[in-house]
């Protein structure tokens, strides 16, 4: 992609109206001359964003573009509702150009215009092409989602398999419960194996994890498990490592995952570490927990977790209820002067026997 | 555009003819746009128009692709089933899901600048350089290298997989291309990258060919530094 600075000095000199013709002429796809170098794909749309991008812009400059991007818009809009009124073009590739452009800078005045062509894209389905859905749903995700929008995110989800992923990732923005996330994965999953849907639902299980732990994986696992097509469900799994990674799990994994990153982020909220200390956890709790919960299998996890409680000095587990999570009667008050060896800590939930049956590959117990 | 002595003289004059009628433009940066339009509009007729690559060298292909890139490299069906949006592409995909993107997809790329053209250095001479990659961008002249939170994919296949043939690139492939320098020996078998700030004569060998969709051999993401 072209850099912010290509960009400005490709506008370097132009009057308002200059710019403004410039980027209509980008949306639309009559200037494609590459701003950057040509080694590149570079579309056309490209100037465009990086000029919403930039902090630099001048107001009036910034006004120029957003009203080239409205007059574009108006010119397809008067395309999909009158098609044989209009210039012929490919109106589709514009559509492309246009939500392009607002997927990427999300400029904040066109955000009404985004969801109004959504609208029109999604309610009159019957005469304008499936083609123009991907771009008009990925530019109204660009936007930070509120919660008056599940409704439209979640019709998105049942009802148009091109594009469900897509609103699966919106939704997993603005849905506080795991719970109901959960439900549009079995939702997902069920649609993938069933009738064929064009989504990938472990990639999206992984992404739910991240932001809701990976209980959410076992308990969908869970649930699957359960399904006619669990052997379907395990072909899919096996295809990549790191999901292969989860049939080796047992449900004590998941418990213990889910309960220790409870309890660490409450143990953040709390601020019972230093800030330092609490800074460390965050850093390792986005980047590498999660990802090594992921990427290992759990039956490994105890050392990784003492390592983890190693770096935390000063950390209280009483705090934040970590015992009273694993094991009530395990933490007493005065065993804060003589805390149980972290060993202890875990072993006793990984004696559990594993919950899985045909979801295990094949040949393992 | 750059002066080019090799090129054939029938397509020269047809490019001149065409730019004729665009009428004048208004300064340089205009007059560039005339030419790009006169290309994309008709790249059969210009471009890859060099002479051919033998086929003992370039067996294998390579690229290196800007993360921000992929959006209009990957089909969109891969794009619709994972939900990754542009924004994502851009400024803040996640390494363990760009990896599920390159190092674990194993589908088509499409390749391919607006005028249609990719340019490819060979493989087998660029291997070897892996070790110091941020060496081996410079000496390709990839100048895109601050860009992408420091991480860019790589690409290699094999030549049967392209289905066009393969030339040494001229002037009229590298419309807008500023890191592009003619070659002046007309019966040069390859180009040769132009490196950004190591001597000029590391560069490496370079060709172009027409855009299509590969299944790559090689398709990973890599840590620029």
């Amino acid at each position: 992609m072209i850099t912010i600075q290509q960009a400005l000095e490709r506008i370097e000199g132009l009057s308002e109206r200059e710019v403004r013709r410039l980027a209509r002429d980008r949306l639309l796809g009559d200037d494609a001359a590459p701003v950057g170098s040509s080694y590149t794909g570079e579309p056309p749309e490209d100037l465009v964003i990086q000029l919403l991008r930039s902090p630099d812009l001048s107001p009036k400059t910034r006004q120029a573009v957003i009203e080239a991007w409205k007059e574009v818009y108006v010119l397809l809009q008067e395309a999909l509702l009158c098609p044989g009124k209009t210039t012929e073009r490919d109106w589709q590739a514009v559509a492309v150009h246009l939500c392009g452009t607002v997927d990427v800078a999300s400029p904040p005045e066109l955000k009404g215009l985004v969801y109004a062509l959504l609208d029109l894209v999604l309610y009159d389905s019957d005469s304008i092409s499936p083609g123009f859905l991907p771009p008009a749903v990925r530019a109204a995700m660009g936007y930070d989602q509120t919660a008056d929008r599940i409704p439209m995110w979640e019709q998105i989800l049942r009802n148009h398999p091109p594009v469900a992923a897509y609103a699966f990732n919106a939704l997993l923005t603005i849905v506080p419960l795991s719970s109901t996330v959960e439900q549009y994965l079995q939702f997902l999953w069920d649609n993938q194996v069933r009738r064929e849907w064009p989504v990938d639902s472990a990639f999206l299980m992984r992404r739910a994890s991240r932001k809701h732990g990976v209980g959410v994986i076992h308990r969908v696992l869970h649930w699957l498990d359960k399904q006619p097509y669990a052997n379907k469900v395990i072909a899919e799994l096996n295809r990549r490592e790191w999901s292969r990674n989860w049939l080796r799990w047992s449900s004590a994994d998941f418990d213990q995952g889910t309960r220790l990153s409870q309890a660490l982020r409450r143990a953040v909220q709390s601020r019972s570490f230093s800030q330092e200390s609490a800074g460390q956890l965050e850093r390792w709790d986005r980047t590498s927990f999660y990802s090594s919960l992921i990427k290992e299998p759990l039956l490994s996890s105890p050392a990784t977790l003492s390592r983890k409680m190693d770096l935390i000095q000063g950390f209280d587990p009483a705090s934040v209820g970590f015992y009273d999570a694993g094991s009530p009667s395990s933490y007493r008050p005065e065993d804060r002067c003589n805390p149980p060896k972290k060993r202890d800590i875990y072993t006793s939930s990984l004696q559990v026997s594993p919950t899985y049956t045909r979801l295990r590959p094949h040949g393992q117990p | 555009m750059i002066r080019d002595d090799c090129l054939d003289e029938e397509v020269t004059v047809e490019f001149f003819k065409r730019l004729s009628r665009k009428g004048v433009p208004r300064d340089a940066r205009g007059a560039e746009c005339f030419a790009f339009d006169v290309i994309k509009a008709d790249p059969d007729v210009f471009v890859c128009k060099g002479p051919f690559v033998p086929d003992g060298v370039f067996v294998r292909l390579f690229r290196v692709e800007c993360i921000s890139d992929l959006r209009y490299r990957l089909p969109e069906e891969t794009l619709t089933a994972t939900g990754v949006n542009h924004k994502e592409f851009v400024d803040s995909l996640p390494d363990e899901d760009l990896q599920s993107l390159t190092d674990e997809y194993d589908g088509p790329i499409k390749l391919g600048n607006q005028i249609d053209v990719v340019w490819v250095t060979d493989f087998e001479r660029v291997e070897p350089l892996f070790d110091d990659f941020a060496g081996l961008l410079d000496r390709l002249g990839w100048s895109e290298a601050a860009s992408d939170m420091g991480r860019c994919v790589v690409v290699a296949y094999h030549r049967e997989q392209v289905g066009r043939t393969i030339h040494v690139p001229r002037s009229l492939d590298a419309m807008g291309h500023p890191e592009f320098d003619v070659i002046e020996d007309c019966s040069a078998e390859m180009g040769m990258t132009k490196p950004i700030t190591a001597p000029r004569e590391m560069g490496l060998p370079e060709a172009v060919h027409r855009g299509c969709t590969v299944v790559p051999s090689r398709w990973e993401m890599r840590r620029i530094s």
